[in-house]
Parts: C-alpha cells; sequence; structure tokens
C-alpha cells in the first residue's frame, strides 16, 4: 500500500471504523442509529465552522446589490475582480461591538459601533478608539482575558471562500465514511476478515460483528435507495431556496441565475449520489443536510422564502391565490436604489465602502441599526463639511470605469 | 528550506486546499476494497485435484511426475443437460463453499447462488442439476445419504435431493447470514451462523435446539464424539456437549477471532486465530497447552497435521511447520505475493495450498520446501 494510504487508514479510516463500531454496539446493534448519531456527533464538532460559514454566506448575501454594482461599473474583468477583492476586505461582518463592550465594560452595551477599516488590526485600533471616546473605557484596563475575548470577536471582512470551510472539513469525512460503510457492511467474507486488521484490540469492539444493515426498510449496504434520494433531494434544494435569498439579487442578473443553477444543481447532484452509493451514506448525507436546514433556518432565517411560495403558479390560479413574482423580481425592487446610487455617481462610493448603505449586520438588533444609522449619517454629515470647503474632485471615468 | 517553506507559502490556499483534497482523494483509491473472490478448498476426486483456479471456474488437474496436466475445466467444458443454456452458467461468482465429492459426483455451491452437482465419471464433466437459490452461498455444504444441507446468506440450512436438486423447506433458520459448514452427527445436524446462534436439527423433527453464544461464527464446525467445537468472532472458542442441548463444556479466550476450521488429533484440539496465534488446547478441558505466534496476520486456512509436523499459514503467504507437542518451530516457508485463505488438502506425502491467483502449491510437511505444480489464471 502507498505510504499515504497507510496514513489514511491509520489516522482516519481506523479511528472511524472504530468509532462506528462502538456507535452500533451502544446503538443496541443498530448501523442506521450509529450512522444518526455519528452525523449528529459531526454535526457539534464543526459547529463553530458551520456557524462562521452561515455568516459569511449572509454576508455574500447582503453585498449582492454592491457586487452588482461593480459589476455595472467596471467592464474589464481585471478591474471589476480588484474591486470585488477590496469590497470582500472592507466589508465588516460581525459588527460585534455590543458584545465586545459588554465584555470590557461588564454591562449591557448597544450595537454603536461599526467599522470599516481594511484590516483586522485596524479594526481592533479602531474599536479601541471608539470605546475610549464613546465609553471613555480603554481595552488595556480590562481584564486581559476580556480583552483577549473582545480583540478575539472582532473579525472584519468577507472570505469569498468561507463557506467551503465546513464542505472542505466534510469532505474527507464523506470519503471515509464511505470507505467505512463499504468495509464494515460488505458482504464479502474477505472483507470481514480484513475488517479484523481495522478493529483496536478491544473486546467490546472485536465481538461486534455482524451489524444490522436494516434501518427503517432500508438496506443499508445497498446502493440506490431512492427515498434517500428524495430526502437529500428536496433538502438540499430547500437549502438552497433559503440561502439564496431572491431578493438580493436582480431578475436575469448572474447572481439570480447563477442561484437558480445552484438551486437545482447541487440537489441533483448529491441526488445522484445518493443513488449510487450505499444508502448508509446516504442517511449520513440526508441527516446532515436536514441538520444544516434547520441551522440555516435558525441561524440566518428563511429569507424571503414562504411555504406558499412552493404551491406553482398553475395551482394559485385555480385557488385564486396571486401568482408568483419570478425569481429575483422582488430584488429589482430592493436592489434599485442601490443602482440609482451608482447611477448618481457613487461608484467611489460603492468602491468605499461597502457599507454605509449597509445596514444588514449578523446578529444586530433594531436598536443597533438605528444607532448605525445615526453613526452613519454622522459620518456622512461629518463627510460632507470635510468636502464642502474643497474643490470636487473630478471624476476620471476612465480610471474609475477601468 | 527557507525557500521552500516561502514558496509554500507564495502558493494559494485554494491550490494548496485543491492539493491537499486531491492527496485525499488518491489516498481513499488507495484503500483496497476487496471483491468477492472465493477461497474454496481443493479436493481430490477420482485421482484428480479439483481446484478454483479462476473466480467460478473449477479446473481438474492430474498430478503425476511430471508437470500437471488439465483434464478439464468447468463448466467451460461442461456437457449441459437440456433445459440449461451455457449463458446460465456465465453468472457464477465465487466458490468460497469446498466442493463436495460422493461417488463421481462433485457437489458445488457458488456465492451468487447456485448449487450444482457434476458428473465427473465420463472423459469431461457432464451438468447433472443446478438449482438456483435466492441467497448467495458462503458455507459449504454437507452431505448426509441422499440429501445435500445447503447454509445459506439468508440464514436458512437447505435440504436439496442430491439426485435431482430437488429444494425442501429451511431446517434451521437464523435471523443472520450462514458462513460455517455445519456438522453431520447421528441424526442431527449442528448449525452455527453470524447471528451468533447454534441450531441443531433433524431431516424429520426440524430444529431441536438453539444455543445463544456471545459472538457471531463464521469457522467451520468440528464434531468429535459428543463435543462440537465452535469458534466465533468474540475470541473464544467453545467446547458444547451435543447430547446436553448444547450446553457448554469450556471455553477458552484467544487473542483474535477464531475464523478456521479447528483440527483435533486425540485429546489435543488445534485452533488458529486471526491475530496470528496458534493455540494448542487440551480437548477435554480447554486449557492451553502452547501458544505460537511469530507473525501478525490472519489465519483462516484449517492448520493440518503430516510428516508429524503442524502446518500452518497465514493469509499473506508465511508458511509455518511446527512441533504439534510442543509449538515450537521447525520451518519457516514465505511465498511471496500470494495469499493463502483457503483450506489446504493434505495427500500422501505433500500438503496442497491453493493461493488466491489460483496456482496450486505443494509443500513438503517435513522440510517446508515448496513446488508450484500447477499455475493458475
Amino acid at each position: 500500500m502507498l505510504p499515504i494510504g497507510a496514513v489514511w487508514q491509520t489516522l482516519l479510516e481506523n479511528p472511524l471504523i472504530n468509532l462506528m463500531v462502538l456507535l452500533t454496539v451502544l446503538s443496541f446493534g443498530s448501523y442506521g442509529v450509529a450512522i444518526l448519531v455519528f452525523t449528529i456527533l459531526t454535526r457539534v464538532v464543526t459547529f463553530p465552522l458551520t456557524l462562521r460559514t452561515l455568516r459569511a454566506a449572509r454576508g455574500l448575501q447582503e453585498m449582492q446589490p454592491e457586487m452588482e454594482a461593480i459589476q455595472k461599473r467596471y467592464k474589464d474583468p481585471k478591474r471589476r475582480s480588484e474591486e470585488q477583492m477590496k469590497l470582500y476586505r472592507r466589508k465588516t461582518l460581525t459588527c460585534e461591538g455590543a458584545g465586545v463592550a459588554s465584555v470590557v465594560l461588564g454591562r449591557d452595551v448597544e450595537c454603536d459601533w461599526k467599522a470599516q477599516d481594511t484590516s483586522k488590526d485596524e479594526l481592533i485600533k479602531d474599536y479601541e478608539r471608539h470605546l475610549e471616546r464613546v465609553h471613555s473605557v480603554r481595552l488595556e484596563d480590562a481584564p486581559r482575558r476580556a480583552a483577549n475575548r473582545a480583540r478575539k470577536s472582532i473579525r472584519g471582512g468577507v472570505n469569498p471562500l468561507g463557506c467551503l470551510g465546513p464542505q472542505l472539513i466534510q469532505f474527507p469525512i464523506f470519503i471515509g465514511l464511505y470507505i467505512v460503510i463499504r468495509t464494515t457492511l460488505s458482504q464479502h467474507p474477505e472483507d470481514v476478515l480484513k475488517l479484523n486488521d481495522r478493529l483496536y484490540d478491544v473486546q467490546i469492539v472485536q465481538s461486534a460483528l455482524p451489524f444490522d444493515t436494516s434501518f427503517l426498510g432500508m438496506d443499508l449496504s445497498a446502493n440506490g435507495n431512492l427515498i434517500l434520494v428524495v430526502v437529500i433531494f428536496a433538502s438540499m434544494w430547500l437549502t438552497q431556496r433559503i440561502s439564496s435569498a431572491r431578493s438580493l439579487s436582480r431578475p436575469g442578473s448572474q447572481q439570480a441565475q447563477m442561484n437558480q443553477m445552484m438551486q437545482w444543481m447541487l440537489p441533483a447532484m448529491f441526488g445522484w449520489f445518493a443513488l449510487v452509493v450505499p444508502a448508509g451514506l446516504g442517511l449520513y448525507w440526508a441527516a446532515s443536510t436536514l441538520i444544516g436546514l434547520v441551522l440555516q433556518w435558525v441561524f440566518v432565517g428563511p429569507g424571503d422564502f414562504t411555504w406558499g411560495s412552493l404551491i406553482p403558479n398553475l395551482v394559485r390560479e385555480r385557488v385564486g391565490l396571486p401568482p408568483l413574482a419570478p425569481a429575483g423580481a422582488a430584488a429589482g425592487r430592493g436592489s434599485a436604489p442601490a443602482q440609482r446610487d451608482n447611477d448618481d455617481d457613487n461608484a467611489s462610493q460603492v468602491a468605499t465602502a461597502g457599507t454605509d448603505g449597509d445596514t444588514a449586520q449578523t446578529g444586530e438588533t433594531d436598536d443597533g441599526r438605528r444607532g448605525q444609522r445615526a453613526n452613519s449619517r454622522r459620518r456622512r454629515r461629518a463627510g460632507a463639511r470635510q468636502t464642502r470647503g474643497q474643490p470636487r474632485p473630478r471624476r476620471r471615468r476612465g480610471n474609475s470605469r477601468g | 528550506m527557507f525557500h521552500v517553506k516561502h514558496r509554500l507559502r507564495a502558493l494559494p490556499r485554494p491550490l494548496l486546499a485543491a492539493l491537499g483534497l486531491l492527496a485525499l482523494l488518491a489516498a481513499a483509491c488507495a484503500t483496497d476494497l476487496g471483491s468477492p473472490d472465493g477461497w474454496a478448498a481443493p479436493v481430490e476426486a477420482d485421482g484428480l485435484v479439483l481446484v478454483q483456479a479462476n473466480k467460478g471456474e473449477l479446473v481438474a488437474v492430474r498430478l503425476g511426475d511430471g508437470p500437471a496436466r488439465v483434464a478439464w475445466r468447468f463448466p467451460e467444458d461442461a456437457a449441459l443437460p437440456a433445459g440449461v443454456d451455457p449463458d446460465d452458467l456465465d453468472d457464477i461468482e465465487a466458490f468460497y463453499a469446498t466442493p463436495v465429492v460422493d461417488d463421481g459426483t462433485v457437489y458445488l455451491a457458488s456465492f451468487s447462488g447456485e448449487v450444482l452437482a457434476v458428473d465427473i465419471t465420463g472423459d469431461g464433466p457432464r451438468l447433472a442439476w443446478i438449482t438456483r437459490l435466492t441467497h448467495e452461498l458462503v458455507a459449504s455444504p454437507v452431505l448426509r445419504g441422499s440429501v445435500l444441507y445447503v447454509p445459506t446468506e439468508g440464514g436458512e440450512l437447505l435440504p436439496l435431493d442430491a439426485d435431482t436438486g430437488a429444494m425442501g423447506a429451511s431446517l434451521a433458520t437464523a435471523t443472520e447470514r450462514y458462513w460455517s459448514r455445519p456438522a453431520v452427527g447421528g441424526s442431527a445436524i449442528y448449525v452455527a451462523g453470524l447471528d451468533r446462534h447454534v441450531r441443531a436439527a433433524e431431516p424429520q423433527a426440524g430444529e431441536r435446539w438453539a444455543l445463544e453464544l456471545e459472538g457471531a461464527v463464521a469457522g467451520d464446525l468440528l464434531l468429535d464424539g459428543e463435543t462440537l467445537f465452535v469458534g466465533a468472532l468474540d475470541r473464544r472458542m467453545y467446547a458444547l456437549d451435543v447430547l446436553a442441548d448444547g450446553a457448554e463444556r469450556w471455553r477458552f479466550q484467544g487473542d483474535g477471532w477464531f475464523w478456521s476450521r479447528p483440527l483435533i488429533d486425540g485429546d489435543t484440539l488445534y485452533v488458529t486465530t486471526t491475530n496470528g496465534s496458534v493455540y494448542a488446547l487440551d480437548a477435554r478441558s480447554g486449557t492451553e497447552q502452547w501458544q505460537f505466534r511469530e507473525v501478525d496476520d490472519e489465519i483462516r486456512a484449517q492448520p493440518v497435521l503430516a510428516g508429524g509436523v503442524l502446518v500452518v499459514a497465514m493469509r499473506e503467504g508465511v508458511l509455518f511447520g511446527l512441533d504439534p507437542s510442543t509449538g515450537v518451530r521447525q520451518w519457516q516457508q514465505t511465498l511471496s505475493g500470494s495469499k493463502l485463505l483457503a483450506d489446504p488438502l493434505v495427500l500422501e506425502s505433500s500438503i496442497l495450498y491453493v493461493t488466491d491467483g489460483g496456482d496450486l502449491i505443494s509443500v513438503d510437511p517435513r522440510s517446508g520446501a515448496t513446488t508450484t505444480v500447477f499455475e493458475g489464471s
């Protein structure tokens, strides 16, 4: 065997095999229950990463109008890409000012800080200035642990690949589990004999074989369970649907088209996978997707999705319901102001910031939003005062358009 | 070193992630997932040695002083009865079950679920009958009188008429697969399955008793007088009293699964484990007399006694000749690149092992000298 194969077996497959065997024993011999327990364990372990992903996904959604403005404004792909990357960096996702201030001050504080600096260090400096200015507190004066927590909780920027984190983590688990399921549920005597090599020298694990491969009427070792295919397709479709809120992309825009495509392509792809792999793996994926759907719903919300929107127009007409707007139609309305802003002249505003016009922040409250809007207005006024006495910079059409 | 580090840092993270994933994929692909190859033991019939040279193909080899000659191949050379299409035999998969030879007829049980009776009294093989079962077959069948008892993957012990292949109702039904060859004694048939049960059944009365063990049973059973020896996957060897509804006489805790068929010689029981251990036990009490373990490798093939030497074969092709009374190693031989999983065939002056590639290897039990007498696939 290749050295990398041995490493793979020792570090991933064998622990997974023994974990699954142990879980099966603890699940009274039911391999199906063991897979469900394993799925929950995996989800618990990767939860921090999932949460980060959900936030990143939401951030990407929220900056969609600005992204589209950039796309519209800059025709040169290189320049457009640069501007998009600037936007990613600049975007402050986690305005956790309230939380940070609460940590430092030891009392509840409303979210009253929002920064747009480019780097994490500058964000922290900005926040320190804010604490001194508004709350008369120096971060250095806070208990060290509180200060560290505060620093850690300040994050800036959006990682466009942030959503891939849990998927990347799940990828080796998925492959490993595929092999584990094939190995442990194999019907071939040779594979069972080989399993002897893989099991740790523990009596409870060694005497666990064989496993009950049936679960809820399914044969977990057999390929092509249609029920699981349907569950995976439906849950992934719904996850995609609520994670790509239609109100955030214009109808017919590239983003809207991509969302549309992803909404059908991903479920179809994973539905196909579920068809060609053992049902045990399909069960894992179905359970994992359902948990992901619930997390998405709880932590990000359903967006503009309503259950009623699942009723097709054909049926709606018959039962007297108003027809559904095409995907992204609401977005046209939602993104129109942003478009108008751009038309006005605000290419530079789009480029700077992301986020004066951006009110949606992860986890922020209405009060927080009000505070931010006030701050935003103050900053705009201050900016206006600054620029009032100065000659207005000439627009350099050529440069700004790349 | 610095440059390498520097260059690695210069690589974009997505590229590194993609490379990492590719490496993982390559590693996953390197994991060997087996296909059913079968481990039917070679048998002697009518001056021929029948061996599974390829998956689902039985070759009759005539051994002599010179090189071995192939007498015929089954199903390639088989004469078929009316109503059997040659294409029907193309689906035959590997043979795990050791063929049963009786009075010029060979009974075969394939992993794909066919039971076949082949008449070998003529110049070539002639298929007498074929019965297709609904489940796969791993355990070797046993013949008692004119009935062939076939344990199946569906947990059935099916009686088949040896003359016609007509099938009767299951005698002892388990909730899991049968992988071990039953033992026959008196009027009873003893069978054990992966459902951790040992059952005794009689052709007329059906199941007489069932005893639950703590581990699944995959290895062949051995009946010696009133004692049934059962090796289990809970790393225990059980001795059961068949006259007392399977009451346990003793149990012995080994260091691995007991999968190979035990060997009894006088009052000594020789058993092996999948951890590479060979034990000599007192057959009456289960007391350990000696243990031999030099290689960490599975032993699936039955240990055999020949020429006063106990010969043991490891899966990866290492053979040991041991002193049966002390367990001291007499010789060691390695067949590189061959896997030994099938039970051997003991001839007058040699032992025949069949490798996973279908080669027949003759081993001199006194010296350990090996000779390839037939090359399979």
